[in-house]
């Protein structure tokens, strides 16, 4: 009775194996298309992760010989952790967009290609290949002199003026403050009280951990300073005159002249008071810049952030990277869909739709791209600015390093210390931090 | 993973009463429990939990207790022994201290007051009427909403100037709070969010737990002589010992392992005052690629969470007692 | 100790009228059963002079005090409840002096209490105990002991025999019933079973459908019923119904056909009724030899049917017959060879029985014989 039954099963499970088993074949030979994993995360949610997931459409419908699944992996920190978390499993994505001061953590871990790999195939040399990009761009898609990256999204700091209330201040809102003496100025003259209580500030920043760091590296640039070795992950120059004098800057913007809020405002509390006229101006990314032009029922107008001994700002963003781990076919596939979304005609699309400016110039040739900044004067600012970025601060465990300085400038902020307290103990933590790898690498007095 | 311990020591014992009356009833209490048949049956009654229980639950323990004397420095390519050095370290770690402490103070505050609240909550609205039934829902409301929902509402309340808490208050006159922003608030912020989300949850146990306390013990205790208060401290309050217990540990493992409103709300700033311990150990996981102080933190967290669940489970026990 | 008075006693949930106005009272020291089915108010009335329940209308005195408006605790009453309510956290010992403490009687002076009734009671050696280590009776008798600890002028005691078994709920009621004896507290107990309500009560009160029925000693209740209903609910089998349309002035047909004429003072009660019901005792109606039928006197019902069943009490036994379609018990302790399935010769004389309206169950009549 048993082994009838076993047979029965056997009879009837066998045709049904076959038969997916066709099925599989089947299907298979009929969708010849390379099938490629893509992560990517946005700043802002909805129309972006919407207007991506159109762009791999159309990518996906114009050829048949790469399928891109693109999945939305969150935030910026959540694409990174869920891509190590890929490739620790074994099943790394193929390609994922990355934020740009994460990338050479990847290279360390030795779980991405050089981009070199690909373009020595095309017969390309690196240097001709980003002769087009920015060169603001080219340290953090660098690692130890080779391209690991290709940038997709970049953004600055840029300073964002109410013009209504300029005029109100009797200021120019034409000219925005170009300096920090025209800044403490033109903020004092915007701020409204009512009685001891301020009603409108004249600048917010955002102050939440990341952010604030962003920014404040734009206010040691302009201070003259350097913030970080951006020729080695393991230094940070927080204990430095340039970076104490941007931090008493902000100390004196919230204490001294009450331009500022002595609070931890974040980018979404930044931009919401901005729009309900409780701040004057603010200083976010440029990635915001579509954000603004939708939400302001207002004349705004945008300048370059405030410069003290020079102009300079961080570029942030997100570049393209391809990983190891996949096969040979996934990796090619992974090429094409990578340089077709990294072309300047793809490039200056995303840039018209989200208000991040293109990497490559190239993109700025092209007449749809002409007409567009013409129209919008402030995404030629943004433009302008470029020439002043530097590269976004990376080191060693960027993150955890960033920490420290971050909780000092919240530490200034809320007056719970002062800047000679802070400074010298942010220092003290990011070189504790970053012992491990100045001890692996770096020949260091007394080792 | 604390609760699936907690059943799994219930169950052994449930295999051990099983076992007992099996030989009880066969008389065959001199045969040494391996080859009673009662144990064996029980034992493979619990084989499938028990083999996913030791698979993802006890085996990652293990892993992470023996990771934990070990570091990879990160960009290194060699795992290195380093004994306690991983304790050591995190001690060290003003950041893991001030998470420690934070989450110390989170959990006093926002374990009593829920529980104070809902046990409230659940005295005024134990017998049902419709419209009891309906301030009911309302009160478990925030239980339904994710923690994550939650939190990004909040955010809209708390906002300063213009969020709801600020707008009222600012209608009786007081001045806009930096809710969220400022270091010396933004801890009792989250655990005001904590409170509000979980005094609900804990009331729906205490009105359980007060609907199985028959009348007549009230009806008794007010012809002895008792008044409201009296009442409740020799009624009430004696036979929800109980309850009462479950519910303190429920918000205590509660407490340890929800952070998704610190992601949500402050990242754990200012200043790392928001930092829980478990969004400590995320970020050294994620953020700050120091896998092992993470690993490590996490075998102290796992420690803590062990104990609170063996002693809840006394305490159940010891609340068994009472239903004869 | 004090007595107790209800007037105009009436309470109703929602739409439901469950006490209609009941006046009663209470001697000094007595023990009065209130028994009834289910439903009949009794367990509300215990509650309502407790201070359990509110009543809607009417008062009630305890002693000289008017109580409708006075607090539970201060009503100076003692209550046992059908599951005794003992509290399991507590021991014996607290339980018992749960009371004293809450009037705050200090620590030492408790423990004397407590240890003097408990020795009362017989519960000195589980005062360390709590209730679940306790049987039934021990629980019980606990329960009693937090009752009679404070001294109360009124003990209520509602249904709390019904939870024990036969044989501890006939020890338990006798130990209750010399208790009260002793103690001399007014006390109301409150039962469905109405064998419990003759062997404990002084005085019965019958309740149905929210009113009382009938009040009095037990043996006048069981002879002198007021209706068919406290007929019918006293007395084990229950007393036996049969229908008769009246015939004449004096005269009545059962539905067999066979007559029956009453004496005139007898039949003067009946006034214009027309239809009637004859309620016979069980242990009134004897089981005869056929050659005794000359004997029998003229106001005397005869028939013969056959018997369904026979139960044997020992000294006693239950035959089970008909008259006509109905059935009718029997109690009799000569069966006279009585088999089952047997026909056997039946008998009672109208001496013994009562008439009952049939339109409203009044009794019409004290029993001739009784009278």
């Amino acid at each position: 009775m048993k082994s009838f039954n076993r047979i029965k099963k056997i009879t009837i499970t066998l045709p049904i194996a076959a038969i997916i088993v066709i099925l599989m074949i089947g299907v298979s030979w009929s969708v010849a298309a390379e099938k490629i994993n893509f992560y990517f995360p946005t700043s802002v949610q909805g129309p972006l992760t919407r207007e991506m997931q159109k762009m791999v459409k159309q990518y996906n419908k114009m050829q048949n010989d790469v399928k891109v699944v693109a999945t939305f992996t969150g935030s910026y920190e959540e694409t990174k952790i869920k891509a190590s978390a890929a490739v620790k499993a074994g099943r790394p994505p193929a390609v994922a967009l990355m934020s740009a001061n994460f990338i050479h953590e990847f290279v360390a871990e030795d779980q991405i290609e050089p981009i070199e790999f690909f373009l020595k195939e095309s017969k390309q040399t690196t240097s001709d290949f980003l002769s087009d990009f920015w060169p603001g761009l080219h340290a953090n898609a660098t690692v130890n002199g080779k391209l690991y990256a290709i940038p997709f999204q970049n953004s600055t700091p840029i300073l964002y003026i109410n013009a209504d209330h300029f005029r109100e201040a009797g200021l120019d809102p034409d000219n925005p403050p170009k300096n920090w003496e025209e800044l403490v100025v033109a903020g004092k003259k915007l701020i409204r009280k009512e009685g001891e209580k301020t009603t409108r500030y004249g600048l917010m920043l955002p102050m939440q951990y990341n952010y604030v760091n962003w920014v404040f590296q734009g206010f040691v640039m302009s201070n003259g300073g350097q913030y970080y070795n951006t020729h080695y992950l393991g230094e940070v120059y927080y204990d430095t005159s340039t970076t104490r004098g941007a931090l008493q800057f902000y100390s004196d913007l919230i204490h001294k002249h009450g331009i500022m809020p002595a609070s931890i405002t974040n980018s979404k509390q930044v931009s919401t008071d901005f729009f309900a006229g409780r701040t004057s101006m603010m200083i976010l990314s440029t990635g915001t810049l579509s954000h603004v032009r939708k939400n302001a029922q207002f004349n705004y107008n945008v300048g370059f952030v405030p410069s003290k001994v020079r102009n300079g700002v961080p570029i942030g963003g997100a570049s393209m990277i391809i990983f190891k781990g996949i096969t040979e076919k996934e990796r090619d596939a992974a090429w094409d869909f990578v340089s077709w979304l990294t072309a300047p005609e793809q490039l200056g699309s995303w840039s018209r739709f989200s208000g991040y400016f293109a990497p490559r110039k190239s993109s700025y040739e092209m007449p749809v791209m002409k007409e567009f900044m013409a129209k919008n004067k402030d995404a030629a600012v943004a433009l302008d600015q470029l020439q002043y970025a530097g590269p976004w601060y990376s080191t060693f465990k960027t993150v955890a390093v960033a920490k420290p300085i971050g909780d000092a400038i919240q530490a200034v902020v809320t007056g719970k210390k002062t800047v000679e307290e802070v400074i010298p103990e942010a220092q003290r933590k990011a070189d504790e931090l970053l012992k491990p790898y100045n001890a692996a690498h770096s020949y260091i007095q007394g080792q | 993973m604390m609760v699936d311990a907690c059943h799994l020591w219930l169950a052994m014992r449930k295999v051990k009463y099983m076992a007992d009356n099996v030989t009880a009833r066969g008389k065959k209490r001199l045969l040494k429990p391996f080859y009673n048949a009662g144990y064996i049956k029980a034992w493979l009654y619990l084989a499938p939990a028990l083999l996913f229980l030791i698979l993802f639950t006890y085996y990652p323990m293990v892993q992470v207790l023996w990771d934990s004397f070990f570091l990879k420095e990160y960009g290194a390519e060699k795992k290195l022994f380093v004994a306690f050095d991983n304790y050591r370290r995190l001690f060290a770690d003003e950041d893991f201290i001030t998470a420690v402490k934070n989450n110390l103070i989170y959990a006093i505050g926002t374990v009593i007051p829920s529980i104070v609240i809902g046990f409230g909550f659940a005295l005024s609205l134990t017998q049902s009427s419709r419209f009891k039934n309906c301030i009911r829902s309302l009160l478990f409301f925030p239980t339904l909403v994710p923690l994550v929902a939650a939190a990004a509402l909040w955010i809209f309340i708390y906002f300063p100037g213009i969020g709801l808490l600020d707008y009222y208050l600012a209608k009786l006159g007081i001045q806009s709070t930096d809710w969220l922003g400022d270091p010396d608030i933004a801890l009792y912020s989250l655990m005001i969010l904590t409170i509000w989300k979980n005094a609900g949850f804990y009331m729906l146990f205490f009105i359980a737990g007060l609907q199985g306390i028959g009348e007549e013990y009230y009806e008794a205790a007010s012809l002895e002589g008792a008044g409201w208060w009296q009442k409740l401290r020799y009624v009430t309050l004696p036979l929800l010992a109980p309850t009462s217990a479950f519910v303190f540990v429920i918000a205590l493992i509660h407490v340890f392992t929800h952070v998704d409103h610190v992601i949500v709300m402050t990242l754990g700033g200012p200043m790392g005052s928001t930092n829980l311990v478990l969004y400590y150990i995320y970020q050294n996981a994620h953020e700050f690629n120091d896998l092992a102080k993470a690993t490590t933190a996490t075998v102290l967290s796992v420690m803590v969470l062990l104990a609170i669940s063996f002693f809840s489970i006394r305490t159940m026990e010891r609340g068994i007692h009472y239903e004869s | 100790m004090a007595s107790i008075e209800f007037k105009q006693i009436c309470k109703s949930y929602g739409n439901i009228s469950v006490i209609k106005g009941i006046d009663l009272e209470i001697k000094d020291g007595e023990l009065v059963v209130f028994v009834g089915p289910s439903g009949c108010g009794k367990s509300t009335l215990l509650r309502l002079l407790a201070g359990l329940e509110e009543e809607d209308s009417g008062s009630m005195y305890i002693g000289e005090t008017l109580v409708n408006s006075i607090a539970p605790k201060d009503r100076n009453i003692a209550m046992i409840f059908q599951n005794y309510a003992l509290y399991p956290h507590m021991t014996v010992a607290e339980n018992i002096g749960f009371g004293l403490k809450l009037r705050g009687m200090n620590k030492k002076k408790r423990a004397r209490a407590v240890d003097e009734t408990a020795s009362l009671l017989g519960l000195k050696h589980l005062l360390t105990k709590q209730p679940r280590q306790l049987s039934g009776g021990q629980r019980q008798r606990v329960a009693m002991g937090r009752a009679i600890i404070r001294n109360p002028e009124v003990f209520l005691m509602d249904e709390p025999l019904s939870n024990l078994d036969a044989k501890l709920r006939n020890q338990m009621r006798i130990e209750i019933r010399k208790l009260q004896r002793r103690l001399k507290t007014t006390t109301i107990f409150v039962t469905h079973d109405q064998i419990e309500a003759m062997t404990l009560a002084d005085r019965i009160v019958v309740l149905n459908d929210g009113k009382v029925q009938q009040v009095g000693a037990p043996s006048k209740l069981y002879s002198s019923p007021v209706n068919k209903f406290v007929a019918g609910f006293l007395g084990s089998p229950s007393i036996n119904f049969i229908h008769a349309r009246r015939t004449g002035d004096n005269e009545l047909t059962l539905p067999d056909g066979q007559c029956v004429l009453l004496p005139m003072d007898q039949a003067q009660i009946l006034s214009d009724l027309r239809e009637v019901e004859i309620g016979i005792r069980p242990e009134q109606i004897n089981i005869v030899k056929k050659s005794d039928q000359t004997a029998m006197e003229k106001n005397t019902i005869t028939w013969s049917s056959s018997v369904s069943l026979i139960e044997s009490l020992g000294s006693e036994k239950l035959v089970y017959s008909f008259h006509g379609e109905h059935e009718v018990a029997i109690k009799t302790t000569n069966s006279n060879g009585a088999l089952e399935g047997s026909n056997i010769q039946l008998s009672f004389s109208m001496n013994n029985a009562h008439l009952f309206a049939l339109n409203d169950g009044r009794c019409l009549s004290p029993v001739a014989g009784n009278a």
